[in-house]
């Protein structure tokens, strides 16, 4: 950082100490020694084991799915699909949004410059699917 | 010849592993403290939030030479890993009621107000998210506006915006709250 960028972000005196309050009131306590190593034991476990690969991922899949026929009335036995399940789909021209959530989805794809307060398409399938777009 | 390409695959996973320990270790308060604020103070989701974000760095570290980039690339999962969390609570709490949460390790400071922490959390959750990590990324965890820039993937000059209403809108709400307790700190 530039010293000239350093001063486009000094504060004023109450803007300072606003900020200086709130860092000192919002901040957890730091770990021990023993968090510390129950931390890195954890850690270590979830890279030696990761969970979600071998079990979960189709566990809820399963779920999932049977939670979106049985939220949407079984769409795929009445041949028309509601309005939910279409905007979702229409997110996603590859595969369902659900399709696309359960089994490609990856945090670590971040596009810089995306709109984070615009959801991505999966996320946009749950909240259609959960909370009517609200 | 077996033999020499076995042996040299033991010492890079060995390189990787003593890497990534190293990345681990230096970035492990700062990350799980970001988490802890990202999540509303819950000392248990952050600590599954950081752990996680932990376990994508520790899958991409061959992508990464440079540790500043791989710094920035790791913070910008966490932030995601954590509003991930938070939606995925939203709709556990929609369906299963209130989420049991386990005894947090991470305790809030003693000298802390609870009731204080919650406020801040409930105003913070008030703004923008572009708002919010600006000020959590900027402000609180003291990343540059370079760097917050490169994190939330926005230019500096949209992100020191950013960081100007959301200390307008926090003042707001915050400031006789503050004004009460801030002597304390």
């Amino acid at each position: 950082m530039t010293p000239r960028e350093r001063e486009d972000l000094e504060l004023t005196g109450e803007d300072a100490r606003f900020v200086e309050r709130v860092r000192s009131a919002y901040t957890p306590e730091p770990l021990s020694a023993a968090q510390r190593t129950a931390f890195d034991a954890r850690l270590r476990e979830k890279l030696e084991h990761p969970r979600w690969r071998g079990f979960w991922i189709p566990a809820f899949s399963a779920a999932a799915l049977a939670a979106l026929a049985l939220w949407n009335g079984l769409p795929a036995t009445q041949g028309e699909a509601p309005a939910s399940v279409a905007t979702a789909s229409a997110a996603s021209p590859a595969g369902t949004a659900w399709e696309q959530l359960l089994f490609e989805s990856d945090l670590t794809r971040v596009q810089v410059g995306d709109d984070s307060d615009e959801l991505p398409p999966d996320y946009a399938a749950i909240e259609i699917a959960f909370f009517d777009g609200v | 010849m077996e033999g020499v390409v076995a042996l040299s695959t033991a010492v890079a996973e060995h390189d990787r592993e003593a890497r990534f320990a190293a990345f681990a270790v230096s970035h492990r308060e700062r990350a799980l403290r970001l988490a802890w604020r990202l999540v509303g103070g819950d000392a248990a989701a952050a600590e599954d939030v950081t752990q996680d974000a932990f376990v994508k760095a520790y899958r991409g570290l061959a992508q990464f030479r440079d540790e500043a980039q791989l710094s920035t690339w790791f913070y910008r999962i966490l932030v995601r890993q954590a509003y991930s969390f938070l939606r995925w609570r939203r709709v556990r709490e929609r369906f299963g009621g209130a989420v049991p949460q386990d005894p947090p390790d991470l305790a809030p400071a003693p000298t802390s107000d609870p009731a204080l922490q919650r406020r801040i959390a409930d105003a913070l959750a008030t703004l923008p998210r572009t708002q919010r990590d600006a000020f959590l990324l900027v402000h609180l965890e003291g990343f540059t506006v370079n760097e917050a820039a490169e994190i939330m993937g926005r230019a500096p000059g949209t992100l020191k915006s950013n960081l100007h209403r959301a200390r307008l809108a926090l003042r707001r709400q915050l400031d006789g709250v503050l004004g009460e307790t801030g002597e304390k700190s």
